[in-house]
């Protein structure tokens, strides 16, 4: 979108010197660089500040090494995910990553975002999966930290760093991942609540029980108060101990109130389409707003009220979506234009109350009107002189993707 | 010029030693936490200069402070007086990381060492670094609940020395190590200020500073609370031992455990040389005449656990496992992981020295780089016996020598370093879990280049802008790389000589 808006034309070095070469001229000549892999999420956080290049990393989408019987691949950042996961599909394998499908979407662009999906609470979310990387710093100067074995301590995890930094340290351009066999078989269930606040006590329960679910997740689609709430809950692995997960799972619901419970067709398919919920509200005609929340568990039904209150302050089509066993909760919602003054004042009163115990409120997509009287990520409390600090190591000029973060 | 030339040209901050006034140091940190907390005998810093590594060196003073507060202060008085400074938990640690190379203030976190809270529900515990690892495991315990990184010296090591260094253990092969469960951290900054990074909830927006400081060693800044993460106890568990009469075909089997996908909660391995060391020292129930045996543990619920171990059994069989044993009860499993984890000590007892190697490899080439490690041993002629977490490929080789033999302790740094020189040639690294500290700083360079460290340097300067937190590790000085060998045979040389006059 943005990027056919815009005049410059993009820059697609196809090696990790032509990025050096490119960087170091216009870290020399001061140049403002916006950086982007297919641009699919370029409508993710902060409305970029002014630039003047723009750098993609589409030409740097080659196969690097994969050793299946070490479970271990390395590719270069701008390779599509969807290709990616073709490579480890033919041997069995997969990159145990799971976020909102998008056309092109690129490894590089998946990491500088840090998206994943409801498979995490089983998996982890990129920082677990991610062993290595290869990247070039704003000057030109080119680095790797980590390596290509699954533990490793030698020197510091800049990998880390990168992952939800939306490119404001560096570019990407190679990334090493330890990858997970296919499991056999992937199943889902589902059970209906009469309220949120059971639906989270049962998600507690199955998190603390004996049983190893890889996805739980609330869907509410009528936020009015008061209103049921759904807990989708999966397996995965050998077909008979999925089976019994499952069956435990729904136990499990139906002894914390569950009004119903029921298994479902096609675990891989609902799982994907539970991952893909937020593309419904992400579309070209609508201007989306999409808010998440990270808290505890306990913390998980406050933050819900919260967000139900923000998507029905906003009207039009609102839901809410959790991450159940991981302490993420989203608002999706296509906000009526005419109620665009009154969000910003409730999603910072929301910010506030969700800042105890590390939680935070992150605006990860809204309408353009809302920018100027919000951040993004709110401020990064006391841990922003440090952040600040890096920054300035990294990226001394403030070259890249500028004014994403207000640093 | 390069960026590189420009970071060798400008080595950072010039730092001076402050010719240290140790009566007024003394009174100064006594006034701080309390004259109980503060050690200055030499006869007291003895105790002090050294952990599990080789290095040693004394610190001016000990001090142990009880909270963020008066490690903020701490800090602060460093930076005024310039003085250099060191954090250290139970100083277990192997590669020397908690070693006042530069002398200065040693800040013990010993006195730190509380639960702060546990909160079951949210599977967290937010607890002071000095904490010890499986005190926090016995704590929750009551809740179904643990701690998963468990390194060997899990009995006496602090969580704070495990953030430091990022540790691992035999049970980090599927839920991972240090870095994977701890969530939020409140820092002493060089800059003397109290800072937090993340919290329970995770996702914290911004850089990963959590990511960042675990594993640092302790060069960004001192640990004054972890919030870490809590994980169900396993509803079932299932150990056993597959025996090899080659170490070849038991390496082999763990390659095919990996590749099958069918990965177990722990995956161990050792050798004949350590399963005599480990049966004379515990009679753990581990076969003498074994070339190699496999320490294998699955868990989960038991039918899913018996269809896993059967996975892994037609495995091991198929590779030529003699024989298969499983553990029929609490009291065995225990031996075998009392065995397993007290091999260094055992060692100890075969031998009056040992360095132990802490390497990295592709799964895949672990019988290769176990056929070199024995080639090595017959070179220096040092026997090297073999226990580690196979599944991970991270290797501990500990090879035995006689510190009073002149030139044992130089051939067995060589022998250690060939080992390491060669896991960074078959793909792998330095160090999975014990740390770069002082003792691998220099070999840094067998996987990073002048431009990698520079950068890295970057990031450490950004933190300690003076150059006073935990001196001399980790990153090599520029132009250091090259001299790697001569510097690792000279430093192996000044221990020995060292050690020779205080045995005077």
């Amino acid at each position: 979108m943005t990027i056919q808006d815009s005049n410059l034309q993009v820059m697609n070095p196809g090696t990790e010197q032509a990025v050096s070469r490119l960087f170091e001229e216009f870290s020399r000549d001061k140049l403002k660089t916006r950086l982007i892999g297919s641009g699919s999420k370029s409508n993710l956080g902060n409305p970029l500040g002014s630039y003047q290049r723009l750098v993609s990393s589409v030409q740097l989408a080659g196969l690097v090494d994969y050793q299946p019987e070490d479970l271990t691949i390395t590719v270069q950042a701008g390779m599509p995910f969807a290709k990616l996961q073709s490579i480890l599909g033919e041997q069995g394998q997969m990159l145990p990553l799971d976020p909102p499908e998008l056309e092109g979407q690129t490894i590089g662009g998946l990491l500088a975002t840090n998206r994943n999906g409801p498979r995490r609470l089983l998996y982890g979310a990129a920082r677990d999966l991610l062993i290595g990387c290869r990247f070039v710093l704003s000057d030109g100067s080119i680095g790797h930290s980590g390596g290509r074995v699954v533990k490793n301590v030698a020197g510091y995890d800049l990998h880390k760093l990168f992952i939800g930094s939306f490119g404001t340290l560096g570019m990407l351009t190679e990334v090493t991942f330890k990858v997970a066999p296919r499991p056999q078989y992937v199943g889902a269930g589902q059970a209906e609540f009469g309220s949120v606040e059971q639906a989270y006590q049962a998600a507690r329960q199955c998190v603390r029980s004996n049983l190893t679910p890889s996805a739980l997740e609330t869907v509410q689609e009528d936020i009015s108060p008061n209103a049921s709430c759904i807990l989708l809950f999966a397996a995965e692995g050998m077909r008979v101990a999925v089976d019994g997960q499952l069956a435990g799972l729904s136990e499990i619901c139906r002894k914390a109130g569950a009004v119903s419970t029921k298994l479902l067709e096609d675990g891989p398919a609902v799982l994907q389409a539970e991952a893909n919920l937020e593309n419904r509200y992400n579309t070209l005609e609508g201007q989306p707003l999409q808010i998440r929340v990270s808290t505890t568990l306990t913390g998980l039904p406050r933050a819900h009220a919260l967000l139900a209150e923000i998507g029905r302050a906003a009207g039009g089509d609102a839901r809410v979506v959790s991450r159940a066993g991981s302490g993420i909760t989203y608002l999706l919602a296509r906000p009526a234009p005419p109620k665009l003054e009154k969000l910003a004042p409730l999603i910072k009163k929301g910010r506030e109350a969700s800042q105890v115990d590390g939680g935070s409120l992150v605006v990860e997509r809204a309408p353009v009107e809302i920018w100027p009287q919000l951040d993004a990520w709110g401020d990064f409390g006391d841990a922003n002189a440090s952040m600040q600090a890096l920054k300035n190591a990294l990226d001394p000029r403030h070259l890249l993707n500028p004014d994403l973060f207000k640093l | 010029m390069s960026v590189s030339e420009k970071d060798a040209a400008q080595v950072g901050p010039e730092v001076k030693a402050t010719p240290i006034d140790r009566e007024k140091l003394v009174r100064d940190m006594a006034g701080i936490v309390g004259p109980e907390g503060v050690l200055h005998k030499t006869y007291d810093l003895k105790l002090y200069e050294y952990d599990g590594s080789v290095d040693k060196h004394l610190p001016e003073v000990v001090v142990f402070p009880r909270s963020a507060e008066q490690v903020a202060r701490i800090v602060k008085y460093c930076n005024r007086e310039q003085l250099f400074y060191t954090a250290r938990g139970a100083g277990t640690g192997l590669s020397g990381g908690s070693i006042p190379l530069r002398g200065g203030i040693l800040v013990a976190f010993t006195r730190m060492n509380k639960i702060l809270e546990i909160d079951a529900e949210n599977l967290r515990a937010v607890v002071e670094p000095g904490l010890v690892n499986l005190h926090l495991s016995q704590a929750v315990a009551p809740y179904g609940l643990y701690f998963v990184p468990d390194p060997s010296s899990q009995k006496a090591c602090t969580i704070g020395g495990n953030v430091a260094e990022n540790s691992g253990g035999p049970h980090t092969l599927v839920y991972g190590v240090t870095t994977n469960h701890v969530t939020g951290l409140e820092v002493v900054t060089p800059d003397g200020e109290i800072r937090h990074y993340g919290g329970k909830a995770t996702d914290a927006p911004g850089y990963d500073m959590v990511g960042l400081f675990v594993g640092s060693e302790g060069t960004l800044g001192l640990v004054t609370k972890v919030t870490v993460k809590l994980t169900p106890l396993p509803p079932a568990v299932k150990t056993f031992l597959a025996i090899f009469d080659s170490v070849e075909k038991c390496s082999n089997a763990v390659s095919g455990i990996i590749r099958n996908g069918v990965i177990p909660a722990a995956l161990e391995m050792m050798d004949n040389l350590m399963i005599g060391a480990v049966e004379a020292s515990s009679h753990a129930g581990y076969p003498l005449d074994a070339a190699a045996v496999l320490l294998v543990e699955c868990e989960g619920l038991p039918d899913a656990l018996e269809q896993q171990a059967g996975t892994i059994e037609d495995i091991c069989r198929r590779e030529g496992a003699t024989q298969f044993r499983t553990a029929k009860d609490a009291a065995e499993r225990e031996a075998l992981w009392k065995g397993r984890k007290g091999a260094f000590g055992a060692v100890g007892r075969m031998s009056p020295d040992y360095y132990v190697v802490d390497g990295v490899v592709p799964r895949s080439k672990l019988p290769k780089v176990l056929a070199a490690v024995g080639d090595i041993s017959r070179k220096y002629n040092l026997p090297i016996a073999n226990v580690f977490h196979a599944g991970d490929g991270n290797l501990h080789p500990l090879v035995m020598f006689d510190g009073n033999k002149p030139g044992d302790l130089q051939k067995a740094v060589k022998a250690g370093e060939d080992i390491i020189r060669m896991c960074a040639e078959e793909g792998g690294t330095l160090s999975g879990e014990h740390g770069i500290g002082v003792e691998k700083r220099d070999m840094m360079c067998f996987i990073f280049n002048e431009d990698d460290l520079a950068i890295m340097r970057r990031v450490r300067q950004a933190f300690d802008t003076k150059g006073l937190c935990n001196p001399e590790k980790v990153i090599p000085t520029p132009g250091r790389c090259g001299e790697t060998r001569i510097a690792t045979a000279r430093k192996a040389q000044e221990i020995y000589e060292r050690d020779a006059m205080q045995a005077w």
